[in-house]
């Protein structure tokens, strides 16, 4: 992604999608109970206000690319791990109420320890991985739902 | 280094078991866990009743329950639901012998919580303590059930002291003269998604006067609007203003009660001055429509014995609420009961508001 | 009615001074700084679990933990927010400006100790505030109504686009989508549902506590990830000793922090405001009259002491409506206020006569739990700074799953966890295109404030938007309001114009 094109590209983005927002917020019901204000009023000055602002960012970012000369290439920038911590998150998220919040906690947290760590993943690593994963789930299960009666979320078994 | 973690989990652990030690009474279940293990497998939204055999003596009896309860509430804390429920919760732990946890959601005049609760996993652990909101919300439009949305867990409180309050004016007439002198000046502070509007509709018409609305929020943001004059009048329970009338700083201008309060007899109805709007304020406890009845019959019981405990009603006293339990195979009834007149005040407010 | 009275105070103390009492408290100061530490959960969490366990203590027993609990998770905080540049609380946005630099620099001991004395100074400032003049600060704060909590929220606003290091564009637009966000739901006063398609969970709206996780904690796991596919994973020495500020600096900040403290007071008396606003105002307002500005953010005290200060200070305050006029002024005093109703005590106008006794124990309560929030986090600061030699590949999933069950707990709904990972999504734009995530919070938290106030103000005033302006407070607010935006507009100019003349300057 060009650095100089950033801001008109999430500037083009905002505006789009707060001229959305305006047309979706003429679906908002007019009741009764306030006819001064109405719950319409708001939602519209604020997407006006940031449709203008992003109109501006625009106009700046273009100005600022036509000054710009041409960049030398950036570091690639690697997405990978990225991709795989929202995506283990994710799935971490899915599964809670399937399969029990403590068994996707042991699983997200090894996962996302050997996602976020050195790579290759050496075999202490996996097992000292595995070991807090089991240790910090158990931990939490004890704490709330013995000592602190909070409810986690349930399904099969704990 | 893993050592320091566990550390320091542990010490916060201990933290916390001196509470635990300090409460006395928070006992779980003993064999809670292999049969909890047990249950959630058949658990996809149906019942959870296991008859286990009990110690002589007992019929046979379910095991619910087996885990915490949440309460949901849809009002924030400290309010007048928000006491209520806690009051339930602090005495019917004692007899069902399980935590229950107060959950405050707030917004949509309560249909929030009514909705999440009406949608949750009818297997007894959720369950929702409301006021008559419950039925203005239908009326007024904001949700499309009432109290048929759910397995009735039987009403414990009544409140009879619903009340009109002034800080700047001492009698309901001066509340007319004022309106009188200042059309549309006089401010009435409510919260404006649940019908109390309809009284203003109703002064309006009767008296042929003006009053201003503004929404208020709940009783306690009321309050502090009328201590700092922004609204001129509002509508509470005494139980939450006890002090403001007791210090002088706010006047009671009617009951809104079929007969005078025996503890005020000195102060009106609403009906004796001329304004037909009668508050049928009640505090109740709904599960969701599937619950295993065998679950509400053990609630209700536990639930009409801790009415009878002269603690509980010392408790409600405090907060001016009446003690009057009734079972669930009436409280359809009442509620249509309700609902008539509350069907009444919306069809005013209507024809008023165009 | 006074609230002085030194054998009052005497007696109040000699109440709680028994084992039981001091134990409870300590162990709520304690939960409370994990609580407050913990990304995920929050001070009401905290007093919302252990109410109940209060309903067979008396209520001076109750107090003393829930009071703990209640000061320890405002402070907690910052231990997070400097370590590990995620804010425990929204208390502790602002402490991860400035803070979180002088982690990276090494000085994450001396950060820590800064905010703690701080956070104890501001702590301990608005509680002489809450016993000397109470009574008459809680009149004066009566005064205010919807037009003067409108103009608070707009000038609020406006304060934090300074905040934006940069580009004031991008930080008001930051701030219009956190408000964008509190529009989702059903609307207030007249609960219409907007923007929620149908979605039932939609209904609630989003929650402050995923916007955190997401924006904050999230970028944090994405960064470590990152870093250490570079091989960039370093861990840090932590010099630390004695108090972190030299009598010097101590003198140098007096100001700052004064009116830190002041803000965080006054805030605190406003129902419905919060820590979560004081931070961020006093970081701007410190930043704003500083001499030297762009210091701010790369790890000056300054910033990190009005931070700290302004959060604790809410405290105090915040009791002032509470134990005045029964009426809370954030979820954790809401708590507070069920714990007194429980009890049977319902507070108002004639607390100090019918239960004084109570009154005072809880000042002498209040005071003690400060301090021993001070004693703990020193004592337990060699701790924190070894919990940070955890690698970050293990700490950080370790964190995001306790944010996880925080988030799912408030509500029991698997929705609020998914929001976080809605937000995390939000917060890695904003990061990738240079947006500041900091407004996104204030706008989250004022949005609701700025409208509900802005709608029950029209409504008093039939319609009538001038009446914003006639009225003294909410006037001369607005005014001041306009005023600083036109000065931010011009500075902006001005900081182009001499760019252009610099010719080449590219990056603003």
């Amino acid at each position: 992604m060009e650095k100089k094109y950033k801001d008109i590209i999430v500037g083009s983005v905002l505006a789009a999608l707060s001229v959305l927002y305006l047309l979706l917020s003429f679906q908002i019901k007019l009741t009764n109970i306030d006819r001064v204000v109405g719950s319409r009023m708001f939602p519209q000055i604020c997407g006006t206000i940031i449709l203008l602002l992003s109109v501006s960012l625009i106009v700046g970012g273009i100005q600022r690319a036509k000054k710009t000369g041409p960049e030398k290439a950036g570091e690639k920038r690697n997405y990978t791990r990225t991709i795989l911590v929202l995506g283990s998150y994710a799935i971490y998220i899915f599964l809670m109420d399937k399969i029990g919040f403590t068994i996707s906690s042991i699983l997200y947290l090894f996962s996302q320890m050997v996602v976020m760590g050195k790579w290759p993943v050496s075999k202490k690593s996996m097992i000292l991985y595995l070991m807090i994963s089991v240790a910090v789930s158990a931990v939490i299960y004890v704490m709330f739902n013995r000592v602190f009666m909070l409810i986690l979320p349930k399904a099969g078994w704990f | 280094m893993k050592k320091r973690a566990l550390g320091v989990f542990l010490s916060i652990m201990m933290a916390a078991s001196v509470l635990a030690g300090c409460s006395g009474g928070q006992k779980e279940k003993a064999g809670g866990e292999t049969s909890k293990a047990v249950e959630s497998q058949a658990d996809k939204g149906s019942e959870t009743a296991k008859e286990a055999p009990e110690t002589a003596g007992t019929e046979t009896e379910i095991s619910w329950p087996e885990n915490p309860i949440q309460i949901i509430v849809g009002a924030n804390a400290g309010g007048g639901i928000d006491t209520a429920a806690r009051l339930i919760a602090k005495y019917m732990e004692k007899e069902l012998g399980q935590p229950m946890v107060v959950s405050n959601v707030a917004g949509g005049a309560g249909s929030i919580a009514s909705t999440q609760v009406k949608d949750a996993k009818a297997d007894g652990y959720t369950m929702l303590v409301c006021h008559e909101a419950l039925l203005t919300n239908k009326i007024s439009g904001v949700t499309e059930f009432d109290y048929d949305g759910f397995a009735s867990g039987g009403i414990p409180f009544k409140v009879y002291t619903t009340c009109l309050l002034s800080k700047k004016y001492t009698t309901f007439d001066e509340l007319k003269e004022a309106a009188k002198a200042n059309p549309g000046a006089v401010k009435f502070g409510t919260e404006l998604a649940t019908n109390d509007t309809a009284i203003i509709a109703m002064m309006e018409q009767k008296f042929d006067l003006q009053y201003q609305l503004v929404d208020a929020g709940a009783v306690s943001d009321q309050i502090a609007a009328m201590m700092g004059d922004h609204i001129d009048f509002m509508k509470a329970p005494v139980g939450l203003v006890k002090d403001y009338v007791a210090s002088g700083d706010f006047h009671l201008l009617a009951f809104f009660n079929e007969e005078r309060n025996p503890d005020y007899p000195e102060v009106p109805t609403m009906k004796e001055l001329d304004v037909d709007f009668v508050v049928d304020k009640f505090f109740f406890c709904g599960f969701p429509k599937d619950t295993d009845p065998a679950i509400i019959e053990k609630f209700t019981k536990a639930l009409e014995s801790v009415c009878q405990n002269p603690e509980f009603q010392a408790d409600a006293k405090n907060v001016e609420y009446a003690v009057e339990y009734m079972a669930p195979a009436d409280t359809d009834a009442y509620f249509e009961q309700c609902k008539v007149r509350l069907q009444e005040y919306q069809d005013i407010l209507d024809s008023h508001y165009q | 009615m006074g609230v002085g009275g030194l054998s009052m105070f005497a007696e109040g103390f000699s109440q709680i001074m028994e084992p039981q009492i001091m134990l409870l408290c300590l162990a709520g100061v304690i939960l409370g700084i994990f609580f407050g530490a913990s990304p995920g959960m929050t001070s009401s969490m905290g007093i919302a679990l252990i109410l109940p366990v209060t309903y067979g203590m008396d209520i001076i027993h109750g107090m003393a933990i829930l009071l703990g609990i209640y000061i320890g998770s405002i402070s907690g905080g910052l231990i997070t927010a400097i370590l590990i540049n995620i804010p425990g609380t929204p208390a502790s946005v602002a402490t991860t400006f400035d803070g979180h630099p002088m982690a990276e620099r090494g000085e994450g001991g001396r950060a820590i100790r800064v905010g703690t004395l701080y956070s104890l100074l501001g702590g301990l400032f608005s509680l002489v505030i809450l016993f000397a003049i109470s009574p008459v600060l809680a009149k004066w704060a009566l005064r205010f109504s919807y037009e003067e909590y409108f103009a608070i929220g707009v000038l609020s606003l406006t304060l934090i686009a300074s905040l934006s290091g940069g580009s004031v564009i991008k930080g008001a637009i930051s701030a219009l989508i956190g408000i964008l966000f509190t529009t989702v739901g059903m609307a207030p006063v007249d609960t219409v549902r907007r923007f929620t398609f149908g979605i039932r969970d939609l209904d609630a709206g989003f929650k402050l506590l995923p916007l955190m996780i997401g924006v904050y904690a999230v970028m944090e796991v994405i960064k470590a990830a990152d870093a250490a596919s570079q091989e960039k994973m370093t861990v840090l020495s932590y010099k630390s000793k004695g108090l972190g500020v030299s009598g010097k600096e101590f003198r140098e900040q007096f100001r700052n922090f004064v009116v830190s403290a002041g803000i965080g007071t006054g805030i605190g008396i406003l129902p419905g405001l919060g820590a979560a606003i004081s931070n961020l105002i006093a970081y701007s307002v410190s930043k704003n009259t500083s001499k030297h500005p762009e210091k701010y953010g790369t790890g000056c005290i300054d910033g990190l002491i009005a931070s700290e200060t302004a959060n604790n200070a809410v405290s105090g305050g915040a009791m002032i409506p509470l134990l005045t006029m029964g009426i809370p002024g954030d979820a954790g005093t809401a708590m507070l206020l069920a714990a007194f109703m429980l009890h049977g005590i319902t507070p108002g106008p004639l607390l100090f006569s019918s239960h004084g006794q109570v009154i005072y124990a809880m000042f002498a309560i209040l005071i003690v739990a400060n301090i021993m929030m001070f004693v703990v986090q020193l004592y337990g600061l060699p701790g924190f700074l070894k919990l940070l030699m955890i690698p970050r590949n293990i700490l950080l999933p370790v964190v995001m799953v306790l944010a996880s069950v925080g988030a799912f707990a408030m509500n029991n709904r698997v929705f609020d966890v998914w929001s976080i990972f809605m937000f995390a999504l939000v917060g890695y734009g904003l990061s990738k295109f240079e947006f500041p995530p900091a407004p996104v919070v204030l706008g989250f938290v004022l949005g609701p404030i700025i409208e509900l106030n802005f709608r029950r103000g029209m409504m008093s005033s039939y319609g009538n938007f001038a009446a914003f302006f006639a009225r003294p407070i909410s006037g001369t607010v607005l005014v001041l309001t306009l005023l600083i935006l036109a000065y931010q507009f011009l500075a902006g100019f001005r900081k182009k114009r001499d760019a252009k003349v610099q010719n080449g300057g590219n990056d603003v």
